[in-house]
């Protein structure tokens, strides 16, 4: 790539620029502050920044008082093809315009794209690094630094890899700690997964061991159930083995009942049978009554029978009279014995007559009394014996009467009680008194019979209540004992021995019960146990679902970390070999260079390609001498030496333009001159830009630019509104080689200010 | 006529590992979800509710979700709105069940000879309400994998202590060549031979109505969407059983009742340079109730580096959850404009030889990494702090 034009506005103190290098070595000669530094800021900006920046260091680039855009324009030829490049700095406004090889591309990516491909540059790093050498950039470094330079340099790697180096190493470190335990986010998630996961692996364990105790609990529950609804058999198992001993009870009674009504109602029929075989047509009494009617009748007729022969026998004459005893004079004794008692009583105890002789006196009152009293019952007795003796008179004096009233009513007495015995004797069915009284007697021994089964009867229902009929009494128990005896057998066993049944029912309702109440602890300690586990499955839930995502989150870090792992030791890697090719390309060809820069002194370079130390070959031990030990002029000609090297070996087969501003100002004139030289074979492949304040390099140069020095003075003291003034005005000259159009040096001069922002371009 | 709320599969407490942080929404979306079935089927003014399973998750439930379910189910039996329930594989009857744990009849206020609220079992096998004219039959398994179908033998034919007679079973409709897949199956031959007037099925996440001889079914689904699979959950039935001319008629209509959706999005890598331009693509599909599985694929231009969680914690307000696949590829380090023996040359030559050796050895990971690399490192070389790049 060679620039045929380059065109600057409002950048710094070039309001307007315009220049047109040559192919070869172009001197732009220029005093401090004519915008030398500012040529190089320039072109890094058109090729290399991105023109819709609002970075502030870019704005602040404009020329001051100004509001003009910043605008650069390239004009270039490449490999035999004409192109132009421009850009406006307007921040989001700005634009950029590209065209070569008959396209024109305003993508600042693609432009980027383009100028790297034609440059063979692919940054503004890699421009600084290698192909834009500034003022001051090798004698301002101390060693170290500028070590660490040219190894950024040698390896491509500007800022934004150191950054990239950092910010990985950061987020590494971020990730995975610095070593300590629990220290990285890497370690911190993977103990909380693994804390997660133990959690939940005794979350699990402990919901198992609640389903475990839920089980148990269900089981126990089951279980007691079970028990409760034993318990109630076997409580109706006692009450049905007691039911039937009620009824065995019963059931005997029914039976005991039912064989003594048995036997009276076998009795009563057979008294039954008897009644019905009873010998009279009469009940007993009547047929006593009868008979013994019969015998009085018998003795009447009898009776009669005889006064009627004694009627006809003896006269009525024969009968004696019986004299009745007197009894009134035993009446009679009695009553003196008794007034004679009173008297004597008197006498004695009343009017004292017989003084002394009162005992004697009341003994015989008392004799007295108890002869009265004699006396006196035996007259009740005579008198007794005369009234009976009276009435028998009298009966001798009727009968006398009565035989003597006639013997015809005699006769009819006999008659009628001859009729009335032979029509008893008829009823009774039989012929005679004899007969009648047989019959008697065994009509009552027929019903002693009876009586005597009724007796027995009665014994056997002693105690046995009977209402009404004894056979139907007898056919009731007999049904109630068969109903018994059904609903005995209707049970089964417990009808067989329902002691024996409720013995084994009251054994196993109390092994039952054992049963139940320890059912009842085994529930109650299952409930106790499900109760005690406080596990929650919901918090369990909440740490199963926690862990893919802790796992993801944990693989995305670990890839996250791999990724970051990988691209620093790539990163390392590449700059490692990068740095590797570069030493040993720089040895190849530095050794030329410095050989020219320090007239044959040092020919041989040799690059540690670890620490891109360099050292040279010195003639005088001989040996090999580290470069630090040489002058500082000798180093700087040494890194220069290097950094031309590198931009052989980056570039490659392409030819960027090289840009140097006043590398050479430590240099003796001489090495200066050589150095020059170096430049000088170098523009041979590249387009060389040298800024110089010197002349000392006219010579060489295929071209020479000079730059207006800037005429303005600050006579007045600070003036911030004169500014614009005194950077306005100065017009292009043409130079003395016949380089391209250039400013007149009519710019008024202006001293070094601090206010002056641009000075530190130089 | 006897209507019915029929649901099932609410699976309360159920673990969502895939959802991280947003699985306690899901949970309780899921009781907000039979909070709004039951109001369905108040609405419907139904007479029986009809749970065919897996109200729970698990059978380690802890009481508070338990009290929780029976305080919705309370709502129902308030009404004079029966319910039945049916243990189902995740709550099954085995071991510890939740059913033989906790008394849902006393939970929800109910005295212990209620027929308002009844889990039938293995060991009570039916409900008759006599004023309904109505049987429900629940035929439910002892343990969660059963070798023998519910529905073996199960017929009805003969029953006519009821007129309508319904029958429960948690299991899934499979095919004479099914395999063994499931835990409880039975067939269609099975159904129409339980000569039942209906039949609810729980177990199966999404929509299935169907008449099988004369019995009609219906697996409702989740009342809530609970994966990606679940596409027609979210609904339960509402079911009238009528007379019509003398004939029996069965009509089954839904309600949706779940609102939980899960959606797949598959993004092209290559649009996305940084992870916020993929969250600012996400934010047009905002959505509160939806579930968004974005896989990213493609070839990858830059280093996407996207963290799941933080991208799920950026779209909080915007879905339910967001999860993140990444199975897209950085791209193959390309030509370079960088010169041989450049830094930038040598740092994507490495990694090219890197890659290389990976692939040769099938090292799929490392290869992955080593591409990734190769764009980090680009990335940072060209701007070492552009925002969000480590």
């Amino acid at each position: 790539m060679r620039i045929t034009s380059l065109h600057i506005q409002g950048i710094r103190q070039l309001a307007d620029l315009e220049l047109a290098p040559v192919a070869g070595l172009t001197v732009i000669r220029g005093a401090n502050e004519s915008g030398k530094s500012t040529i190089q800021t320039a072109l890094e900006m058109v090729l290399f920044h991105d023109p819709t920046s609002i970075a502030p260091a870019l704005l602040d680039l404009r020329t001051w008082g100004t509001t003009t855009d910043p605008r650069v324009r390239l004009e270039f030829e490449h490999e035999g093809r004409a192109g132009s490049l421009e850009k406006v700095f307007a921040g989001a406004r700005g634009s950029v315009e590209l065209s070569f090889g008959g396209t024109v591309s305003r993508d600042p990516d693609e432009v980027r794209a383009i100028v790297a491909d034609i440059t063979g540059l692919a940054s503004e790093e890699f421009l600084r690094s290698t192909a834009s050498v500034r003022h001051g950039e090798l004698d301002d470094l101390d060693q170290d630094a500028l070590r660490d330079r040219l190894q950024r340099s040698i390896s491509g790697a500007g800022e934004g890899t150191q950054a990239a180096h950092r910010l990985l190493a950061e987020a590494v470190l971020r990730y995975r700690g610095d070593g300590g335990e629990g220290s990285g986010r890497i370690d911190r998630t993977r103990d909380e997964l693994e804390r997660t996961r133990a959690a939940l692996v005794a979350g699990e364990t402990s919901l198992a061991q609640l389903e475990r105790d839920r089980s148990a609990l269900a089981l126990a529950h089951d279980r007691r159930a079970d028990l409760d609804a034993r318990l109630v058999r076997d409580q109706e198992q006692v009450e049905v083995s007691e039911r039937a001993m009620r009824l065995l009870t019963s059931a005997t009674e029914s039976e005991a009942r039912y064989m003594r009504l048995r036997q009276a109602a076998d009795l009563q029929e057979r008294i039954n049978a008897a009644e019905r075989s009873h010998p009279l047509p009469m009940p007993l009494p009547e047929l006593r009554a009868r008979t013994q009617r019969i015998k009085e009748l018998q003795f009447q007729i009898q009776e009669l029978e005889v006064l009627s022969e004694l009627r006809g026998v003896a006269p009525s004459g024969s009968v004696k009279t019986v004299r009745p005893p007197r009894w009134q004079p035993l009446a009679l004794a009695a009553i003196v014995a008794l007034v004679a008692a009173i008297a004597v009583a008197a006498a004695v105890s009343v009017v004292g007559l017989l003084p002394g002789l009162e005992t004697w006196g009341l003994a015989a009152a008392g004799i007295l009394l108890l002869a009265a009293l004699v006396f006196g019952l035996m007259s009740l007795r005579k008198a007794r014996r005369v009234r009976l003796a009276k009435a028998q008179a009298q009966m001798q004096a009727a009968e006398i009467d009565r035989r003597l009233q006639g013997k015809g009513q005699e006769d009819e007495q006999l008659r009628d009680a001859r009729r009335e015995r032979d029509a008893l004797l008829t009823v009774i069915g039989v012929p005679d008194v004899y007969a009648a009284d047989t019959l008697l007697e065994r009509a009552a021994a027929h019903n002693a019979g009876v009586d005597e089964l009724r007796a027995e009867q009665r014994g056997l229902l002693a105690g046995v209540e009977v209402t009404g009929d004894v056979i139907a009494e007898r056919d009731r128990a007999a049904a109630e004992m068969e109903q018994s005896r059904h609903v005995l057998s209707a049970l089964g066993g417990a009808g067989i021995d329902p002691a024996a049944l409720r013995e084994q029912a009251l054994r196993t309702l109390q092994g039952t019960q054992t049963e139940r109440e320890a059912a009842i602890q085994d529930e109650g300690l299952a409930q106790g146990r499900v109760d005690q586990n406080e596990v929650d499955a919901e918090q369990v839930a909440l740490l199963a679902e926690r862990i893919p995502a802790l796992e993801e989150q944990l693989a995305a870090m670990e890839r996250r970390v791999r990724v970051y792992d990988l691209t620093l030791a790539t990163l390392d890697v590449a700059e490692g070999d990068t740095v590797k090719q570069a030493a040993r390309y720089l040895e190849e060809r530095m050794g030329d260079d410095v050989a020219r820069i320090t007239d044959g002194r040092y020919r041989q370079v040799r690059v540690d390609e670890h620490d891109l130390s360099f050292e040279v070959w010195s003639p005088e031990l001989p040996g090999w001498v580290a470069v630090q030990q040489l002058s500082e002029g000798t180093l700087d000609q040494v890194y220069l030496a290097a950094r031309l090297g590198l931009v052989r070996q980056v570039t490659q087969g392409r030819r960027p333009p090289l840009i140097f501003d006043d590398p050479f100002v430590t240099f003796d004139d001489d090495r200066a001159a050589r150095s020059a030289a170096v430049l000088k074979d170098l523009a041979a492949d590249h387009q060389v830009l040298l800024l110089t304040a010197s002349d000392r390099y006219d010579d060489i140069a295929d071209a020479v630019v000079q730059l207006p020095t800037p005429a303005a003075r600050d006579t007045d003291g600070p003036s911030a509104d004169r500014l614009p003034q005194m950077l306005s005005g100065g017009s292009l000259t043409t130079g003395a080689n016949g380089a391209g159009p250039h400013r007149s040096a009519s710019w008024p001069t202006l001293d070094v200010t601090d206010r002056a922002p641009w000075v530190v371009a130089g | 006529m006897p209507r019915l709320l029929h649901l099932s599969d609410v699976h309360l407490g159920a673990r969502h590992p895939g959802l991280g942080a947003s699985a306690p929404k899901l949970r309780e979306r899921q009781v907000a979800a039979l909070r709004r079935a039951i109001d369905a089927g108040i609405e419907a003014r139904v007479d029986v509710t009809l749970v065919a399973g897996d109200l729970f998750d698990s059978n380690a439930q802890p009481r508070r979700m338990v009290e929780a379910a029976a305080i919705e189910l309370r709502r129902l039996t308030e009404r004079g709105i029966r319910v039945v329930l049916i243990p189902g594989i995740h709550d099954s009857w085995e071991g510890g069940s939740i059913y033989r744990v906790f008394d849902l009849r006393l939970m929800a206020g109910l005295s212990e000879g209620s027929d308002l609220l009844t889990v039938l079992t293995p060991n009570r096998t039916e409900v008759l309400f006599r004023d309904l004219d109505l049987l429900v039959y629940g035929r439910v398994a002892t343990t969660r994998r059963v070798g023998r179908s519910p529905l073996a033998d199960f017929t009805v034919l003969a029953d006519d202590r009821a007129r309508w007679r319904v029958a429960m079973v948690h299991g899934t409709i499979v095919g004479a060549a099914d395999d063994d897949r499931e835990d409880v199956r039975f067939t269609a031959e099975e159904i129409a031979a339980s000569g039942v007037d209906y039949l609810a099925i729980g177990h199966a996440h999404g929509w299935h109505t169907g008449r099988s001889g004369g019995t009609v079914w219906t697996a409702p689904g989740s009342v809530e969407a609970l994966e990606p699979e679940d596409e027609d959950a979210g609904r339960v039935a509402i079911v009238e059983l009528a007379e019509r001319s003398g004939r029996k008629s069965v009509e089954v209509s839904e309600a949706v009742v779940g609102r939980t959706r899960f959606s797949s999005l598959t993004l092209d890598a290559a649009e996305f340079v940084t992870p916020a331009a993929l969250v600012t693509r996400l934010r047009t599909l905002a959505d509160p109730d939806v579930v968004l599985d974005v896989t990213l694929r493609g070839v990858a231009q830059a280093w996407l580096d996207v963290d799941p969680a933080a991208l799920s914690a950026g779209l909080a307000d915007a879905f339910l959850a967001v999860r993140l696949r990444d199975d897209s590829q950085a791209a193959a380090p390309g030509a370079t404009d960088a010169a041989p023996g450049s830094f930038e040359r040598t740092f994507q030559d490495v990694l090219a030889t890197h890659i290389a050796s990976a692939d040769a050895a099938h090292d799929a990971r490392t290869a992955a990494d080593a591409r990734a690399a190769v764009h980090l490192g680009r990335q940072l070389l060209a701007d070492p702090r552009q925002a969000g790049l480590i």
